[in-house]
């Protein structure tokens, strides 16, 4: 019998990081949540200065949020992407260089 | 009366052999064409180092330059250029660094110091404003860079005076020494620190008290500030000054982007042990700044306690925590740290020197190597203690450190057994911590660097993980979404072709890539252009700038034609063409080259089958006399 919620497996990084003074944690969302689903559990979770940081002033993704589902990289502002259990989300601010 | 503000107007000449020093008169013409900096070296080059030079002959050319907004308002005006031939890759080569010392160079009143010749003893270069003077090295001789540049400043009585310096490695001809520049930053790629060496200058000390005219003060003023305000503003900012480079190791993980083990796999399973996080926890002093930086991605670090106790340093940098860390599957935070302060005191670049270790480590894996090759050395992956030996091995050329010392390219060549196949290089230099199956860019740019295997010519961020705002705003909506799409190939020829321009003006007119340029994305031609226009008095329309940026990539690659360069050696490594990538978000990738180098020499006006430039591009460029086609 399929559960009515899922366990996501959440990493903050960087600044990220700062902002939710956690490196990781698992949040539980009910079954078929979108990413935007969880991100906003998570900026309900840690505040407005996560939020920020997860969201622009218009609710879509904010420019410089990178995000990996199960190590692969979530095209920018795929909000809809429905989410399993046992996801992992990795959450970095877009930084670059070499 | 030299025409153009932002300039000293004049360069040093110094004649190491004769001993000879002449203040030169800087030729405006140069500058309207080359700006200065990496062009003015480029130009230089071109003019006096023929094919029939050596990298190690007196001689080559060994130029130290700042361009005009060098030790002006603009946000980090601090970077100076050394430009040679490279005695690793035996081509053009060129090496960037920040600090201080360029500003410093300005204030005492040059646009550049160009050495030639060889000493017959060591000497340094005093440099106090016009007073300059050879002084014997001789004491100097053997010392590391911090032993060299505490000395010269005692005996200088003046710890503002700045310094560049070789180090062991640098005395030995290491292919891949550096100069380090006060004196952990470092002028680190292309072995330019052998060229020193050759030329027994162990340091240039400098000390200005001058300052740097500007045409338009009041405008000037205003444009700076805004860049200061944008720079500030930028979202990509907080990052960048919270962790600086080494913020990245644990975004480039994921994306399959972090070498590890000799580029073997994109993603390293200790990678926590290593970031930037762990990094900062253990070791962070504060946060320190280049002259003129709003960002301050420079740090100070120190290991208060372990094996490696008193061990301080700055300038740690995602491409050491890589080359000394993942790649040679060494998840011992500590011993990076003690392993990039050893190559900074001994004055070896530390992308190549961890990269010919690692090349070793999976040669010993292969059965390759053995005990009889290495003297004794067992060079199992993530050996701490036997890589820092190693390292002094290199420096000091002793032992099968001596083979390492060449480089991987001819260390392989050295080997044999098939030891090519994993050398990680292209045209000689070894690859730094990007891994083009992950960013598909990042492998022609590679390719087409025209130093050799290098991220930084055209530092193409806007894919690294998607920057959609700054793709559309730089060229147009139409070119999402693949180019803001790290595994894409369409459209990144444009990238690369664009930010090897902007690169080449960036390099030229002194500010940092790392400072708004290119990784925070914020600074681009219309504002450098119009912070030339308003320090030098020089008109600047964003067309000529880039007519400028174009002129002096293309130059680089003329002077790599007349040695022999052709379309045969834009090559990646076989690894990045066939062997798919097991990692992260590039599982299953590789760099589909051909298409891409094809559409990058269309775009350059250059012929596909020898991959030069045309002569109608060259006539173009005002480039016809450094044509590479044979004389019809």
């Amino acid at each position: 019998m399929a559960s009515d919620v899922i366990a996501i497996q959440v990493r903050y990084h960087n600044i990220l990081r700062r902002a939710t003074d956690v490196d990781q944690e698992t949040i539980t969302l009910a079954a078929g949540a979108s990413l935007r689903a969880a991100l906003e559990h998570l900026a309900d979770r840690h505040g407005p200065r996560l939020r920020e940081m997860l969201f622009a002033p218009d609710g879509s993704a904010a420019s410089h949020l990178v995000v990996f589902r199960n190590r692969q990289l979530v095209e920018h502002g795929q909000l809809h992407l429905p989410l399993a259990a046992g996801d992992e989300l990795l959450l970095f601010p877009a930084v670059s260089g070499g | 009366m030299f025409p153009y503000h932002g300039y000293a107007g004049k360069w040093l000449h110094v004649n190491l052999t004769t001993g000879q020093i002449e203040a030169r008169e800087l030729d405006p013409a140069l500058a309207e064409d080359y700006l200065g900096g990496n062009g003015l070296g480029t130009r230089w080059l071109w003019e006096q180092v023929g094919p029939a030079v050596g990298p190690l002959d007196p001689e080559n050319l060994l130029i130290l330059a700042a361009g005009p907004l060098v030790g002006t308002l603009v946000p980090n005006g601090c970077r100076m250029e050394a430009i040679a031939r490279s005695p690793l890759t035996g081509i053009y080569g060129d090496a960037n660094a920040g600090g201080f010392f360029g500003p410093e160079l300005k204030f005492a009143g040059w646009d550049a110091l160009v050495f030639t010749g060889q000493a017959p003893a060591p000497v340094y270069l005093a440099l106090a404003d016009d007073r300059a003077e050879l002084r014997d090295a001789g004491h100097l001789w053997g010392l590391t860079t911090a032993q060299t540049e505490a000395a010269i400043r005692q005996a200088h009585g003046d710890t503002r005076v700045k310094v560049a310096a070789i180090g062991p490695a640098g005395e030995n001809l290491v292919r891949f020494a550096s100069i380090q520049v006060t004196s952990q930053r470092s002028l680190g790629r292309c072995g330019l620190g052998a060229v020193m060496g050759s030329k027994r200058l162990k340091a240039v000390a400098v000390r200005g008290t001058g300052s740097v005219s500007i045409a338009h003060p009041a405008r000037f003023h205003d444009i700076a500030v805004e860049l200061h305000r944008r720079i500030r503003t930028n979202p990509v900012y907080p990052a960048v000054h919270a962790y600086g480079t080494p913020g990245i190791v644990a975004l480039m993980d994921p994306l399959g982007r972090f070498p590890t083990r000799n580029y073997q796999f994109g993603s390293f399973e200790d990678v926590d042990r290593i970031n930037a996080e762990a990094l900062q926890a253990r070791a962070l002093v504060r946060h320190l700044g280049c002259f003129g930086c709003p960002i301050c991605c420079d740090k100070l670090y120190r290991l208060a306690d372990g094996p490696y106790a008193d061990t301080a340093l700055r300038s740690v940098e995602y491409e050491t925590i890589n080359s000394l860390g993942a790649n040679i599957s060494n998840a011992d935070l500590d011993a990076i740290l003690a392993a990039n302060r050893l190559c900074d005191d001994l004055g070896m670049d530390t992308i190549s020197a961890g990269r010919a270790i690692g090349f070793a480590m999976e040669l010993w894996e292969n059965e390759i190597l053995n005990w009889e090759d290495t003297g004794g050395l067992i060079l199992r992956w993530g050996d701490v203690d036997v890589t820092l030996r190693l390292l002094g091995m290199i420096a000091r050329r002793e032992g099968f450190g001596g083979v390492l010392a060449e480089g991987v390219r001819r260390a392989a060549a050295a080997i044999g057994r098939g030891a090519e196949e994993y050398a990680m290089h292209v045209k000689g230099m070894e690859i730094a911590a990007q891994d083009g199956r992950a960013q598909k860019s990042m492998g022609l740019a590679h390719v087409t660097s025209t130093r050799g295997a290098d991220h930084l010519k055209a530092f193409p961020v806007i894919d690294e993980t998607g920057y959609p705002d700054e793709a559309r705003r730089r060229y147009g909506e139409e070119y999402l979404p693949e180019m803001a799409q790290p595994l894409a190939t369409k459209h990144k020829p444009l990238l690369v072709k664009d930010g090897e321009d902007l690169g080449a003006v960036v390099d030229s007119a002194g500010v940092c890539k790392s400072g708004g340029t290119f990784v925070l994305a914020e600074v681009y031609w219309p504002d450098i252009a119009a912070a030339l226009e308003a320090a030098t008095g020089m008109e600047m329309p964003v067309e000529r700038l880039k007519r400028i940026g174009e002129r002096i990539y293309n130059l680089q690659r003329c002077y790599n034609a007349r040695l022999g360069i052709t379309r045969a050696d834009d090559r990646l490594p076989r690894r990045f063409t066939h062997e798919p990538s097991p990692s992260g978000n590039a599982r299953g990738q590789v760099v589909d080259l051909e298409p891409m180098l094809e559409e990058y020499y269309r775009l350059r006006g250059w012929d596909p089958a020898t991959g030069w430039p045309t002569i109608e591009k060259l006539r173009e460029l005002g480039l016809e006399e450094a044509s590479p086609w044979p004389r019809t």
